[in-house]
């Protein structure tokens, strides 16, 4: 059938034309009428109707653009082709009278890596063991209530906040007690609050960033700077090395602070 | 209009929400993995083939939905490592250039939560392999699944190869085919041929209580 030349109407269809894509003319009974170059090096040959061109887990969704309709539609759908039983294809539907116009665009090279990702997604899957993956993930959960607790935000008296930041100034960690702070500052009304580092360990840079962060909210939020208290000299001079320019007073202990206050 | 669970599992899928689909789960009253495999996943990945021959989505959707199933299944019915004593032993595979793997994932499922020892190996497996390690591993029963036609010409080969087996293994064949077409003439007569989960069911309890009474 294919080579088929068609009425005087068509424009192209002498059919072997040279059109850039796969195209095939159908009659209303979804006989080939005729197909372009590209057609026939993407179809098996021996097909005669446009549902031989279609896998059979296509039929049925081929079969609905099978009456004529006004206008243009598209679909996807697995063509048979030469070498390969499942071609993926975008299916684009015309009707002109009695004659449909289909062109096929292969998209396979689009899902083939698609699928290639699957595939290394289930191998991924199989070799998961998923018990130490839980465990992961509840470590995880542990090291950010470990955070949490790293900073706790202490109510002394309705004007006054004590918060001892525990162990190692990180990233990490100060973005969690930031979270925290934030909250419980805009919930009280403080006037003062007190940042104490006595239990602090080493402190490090991306840390020191965060921390400037929280304390200059925490300044715009109350009017006032914060305080810190209990830098140890390995602090001062950590800080010294990264340049700190905190927006805060210091003090030196809890203890001043609260005899200056009473 | 309420959606049904169904949909609702199949949207989470389509979605790539791994984490909801999970809750969602595991927030149902019956907990049983076969009610779970039996009414809600496999009518969920049926209903996105059924969206796809809509023209509702594209075959991209269906990998990713596919991916997200699988995940959700590897997850919430994990193997535990515990090995109390001699177990019985299954192996399951699909068939080469078999991509259908989520249905036989369920069986294997089905097994290990009988406390059958199992190995699954998933889409696509040459029968070169299949043998290599039925031979080493002697399981009792070997499943076998093919959900498109084309894969179909080899299945008499791994039904004939696998079930002459010096230790003669059980052959079970699923999969999309079984149900659709008469799977009798590829067996060989060696081989069971299992319609759905509920038969898979049914055959393992049947062989167990065989197993029992001999």
């Amino acid at each position: 059938m294919a080579g088929r030349v068609c009425g005087k109407e068509d424009q192209c269809l002498n059919m072997n034309c040279p059109l850039p894509v796969p195209y095939v003319k159908i009659n209303k009974d979804g006989l080939i009428q005729g197909m372009s170059q590209q057609a026939s090096a993407l179809l098996d040959g021996q097909a005669e109707t446009i549902h031989d061109c279609f896998d059979e887990e296509s039929h049925n969704k081929l079969t609905k653009y099978l009456l004529p309709f006004e206008g243009e539609k598209s679909f996807e759908a697995n063509v048979k082709g030469k070498d390969n039983p499942f071609v993926l294809c975008d299916v684009h539907i015309s009707w002109e009278k009695d004659y449909a116009h289909v062109v096929l665009i292969p998209t396979g090279t689009h899902v083939r890596g698609l699928e290639e990702k699957l595939s290394e997604l289930r191998m991924r899957l199989a070799s998961t063991d998923f018990e130490l993956f839980e465990k992961k993930e509840a470590l995880e959960e542990a090291m950010k209530r470990l955070d949490e607790l790293s900073g706790p935000f202490i109510p002394i008296s309705e004007k006054m906040a004590f918060v001892p930041l525990f162990g190692d100034i990180t990233e990490c960690k100060m973005m969690t007690v930031t979270g925290n702070a934030l909250k419980a500052a805009y919930e009280g009304q403080f006037e003062d609050i007190f940042f104490d580092l006595s239990a602090t360990g080493e402190i490090d840079e991306p840390g020191v960033q965060k921390l400037s962060e929280l304390f200059r909210m925490l300044h715009y939020m109350n009017g006032k700077p914060v305080s810190i208290l209990g830098v140890k000299p390995k602090h001062a001079r950590q800080l010294h090395k990264l340049d700190v320019d905190w927006p805060v007073y210091y003090e030196t202990s809890l203890k001043e602070v609260l005899l200056q206050h009473s | 209009m309420a959606i049904s669970d169904v949909e609702k599992l199949a949207r989470l899928f389509l979605d790539g929400n791994h984490v909801e689909a999970m809750r969602f789960i595991k927030k149902q009253p019956n907990q049983s993995r076969m009610v779970l495999f039996k009414d809600l996943f496999t009518p969920a990945m049926y209903l996105i083939g059924e969206l796809w021959e809509n023209n509702e989505i594209s075959v991209a959707d269906e990998h990713l939905a596919t991916g997200v199933c699988d995940f959700v299944l590897s997850r919430l019915f994990q193997v535990s490592e515990e090995t109390m004593g001699e177990k019985n032993k299954a192996m399951f595979l699909c068939l080469q250039g078999e991509q259908h793997y989520l249905g036989i994932k369920m069986i294997n499922s089905l097994f290990e939560e009988r406390d059958w020892e199992t190995k699954y190996y998933g889409a696509s497996l040459p029968l070169e392999f299949a043998l290599k390690s039925a031979l080493q591993w002697k399981p009792e029963v070997i499943g076998l699944s093919v959900s498109i036609v084309y894969n179909l010409p080899v299945l008499k080969n791994y039904v004939r190869t696998l079930a002459a087996l010096p230790h003669k293994p059980v052959i079970l064949i699923g999969g999309r085919l079984a149900n659709k077409y008469d799977l009798e003439p590829y067996t060989n007569k060696q081989g069971i041929i299992i319609n759905s989960l509920e038969q898979a069911e049914k055959w393992l309890d049947e062989y167990v209580e065989k197993r029992i009474n001999a």
